[in-house]
């Protein structure tokens, strides 16, 4: 069924089609909630809130105006800054550490696993310490494929404040990769 | 096209061609087949992405089953639920401003109703003997001397 077809159905209290909308679109909001958070225990409080808020509201979402993953992506970067602003986190991870075991994890070759963890290393702290803003811009543009236009909406920024966000994101992250071990190693 | 232009556009639309301005397209492929300094920021962008989508991202399967399983409010709008929504549409709709500005004159149109057809105790009629009573009290209070002294 159709997102819109789904979304009449949840309107009428059709648990049915909540269960469906929920597995289509838990990936890719979970993933964005993580890529702006940091840590697995905020992103499953903030994606079950976004699916809370999709059950309650579904009535005000309007086809016309935008696709429904865009209009789910609004509430979860909602839900993110109001997140990040109430608790006043850190720009770390508070799990931080925890993330680079993950990272370590998924490596097989030891050798070059100690090379790729200190470029990865740095790439996360650099990532981390983005602000929310830029991390968001990054995260829909890069890794959710979203067109700016898209993503400029779900930030409710204009089109030229998003590109210049992404812009010093991927700025500040390209010159934390220049100066990364490996590539300081060969310029040597 | 300059190398700066392209940096921008690397920095804005990545290195997918499908994300680049359709207008800049050829051009940007111009370039790089022909500009090492382009190749060259070219290859650092590449490496930035591939970088980027060598991050981890935990797998959410867990997740799924919690969000399934997590108790919804019920979906009852009442009526007073719906008569908000109604009145508040969503989405930034000048069209529909009527609809609050309406309901805001409610108030006043009720006061202006009750104003007009009931009294609350407050008695307005009056004898016209008293209302001559009091005319003449007034005109035997004016001091017709001062026209003498402002001629």
């Amino acid at each position: 069924m159709e997102d819109e077809e789904l979304m009449n159905a949840v309107c009428k209290g059709e648990h049915a089609a909540y269960q469906q909308l929920v597995k289509a679109h838990l990936p890719s909001i979970s993933k964005y909630a993580y890529r702006i958070m940091g840590n697995q225990s905020d992103t499953n409080d903030i994606t079950q809130e976004t699916f809370i808020k999709l059950w309650v509201n579904a009535e005000r979402w309007d086809p016309k105006k935008s696709k429904l993953t865009t209009w789910l992506h609004r509430i979860t970067h909602n839900l993110c800054i109001d997140h990040l602003r109430k608790w006043r986190k850190n720009k770390f991870s508070e799990n931080f550490e925890e993330d680079i075991a993950d990272q370590e994890l998924t490596r097989d070759n030891e050798i070059e696993s100690n090379e790729l963890n200190d470029k990865i290393q740095d790439l996360l702290i650099a990532l981390r310490t983005l602000p929310e803003s830029q991390r968001s811009a990054l995260a829909l543009c890069h890794y959710s494929g979203f067109s700016n236009k898209e993503a400029a909406s779900i930030m409710n920024i204009s089109v030229k404040a998003l590109e210049s966000a992404i812009s010093r994101a991927k700025r500040s992250l390209r010159k934390t990769l220049m100066n990364a071990p490996n590539n300081e190693n060969d310029k040597a | 096209m300059t190398i700066e232009e392209l940096e921008n556009i690397f920095e804005n639309c990545g290195t997918n061609p499908t994300r680049w301005p359709a207008n800049r397209k050829a051009e940007i492929e111009r370039l790089i087949a022909l500009d090492q300094q382009a190749m060259k920021l070219e290859q650092e962008f590449r490496n930035l992405e591939k970088s980027l989508n060598q991050l981890y991202v935990p797998d959410f399967s867990e997740l799924e089953q919690v969000v399934l399983n997590q108790n919804l409010p019920p979906r009852t709008d009442s009526f007073f639920e719906k008569f908000l929504n109604w009145l508040f549409p969503a989405g930034n709709n000048f069209k529909n401003l009527w609809r609050p500005a309406a309901a805001a004159c409610i108030p006043l149109i009720f006061g202006a109703t009750l104003g007009n057809n009931f009294a609350f105790g407050i008695d307005i009629s009056f004898e016209e003997n008293e209302y001559w009573e009091d005319q003449l009290i007034i005109l035997a209070l004016y001091d017709y001397s001062e026209e003498f002294f402002y001629d």
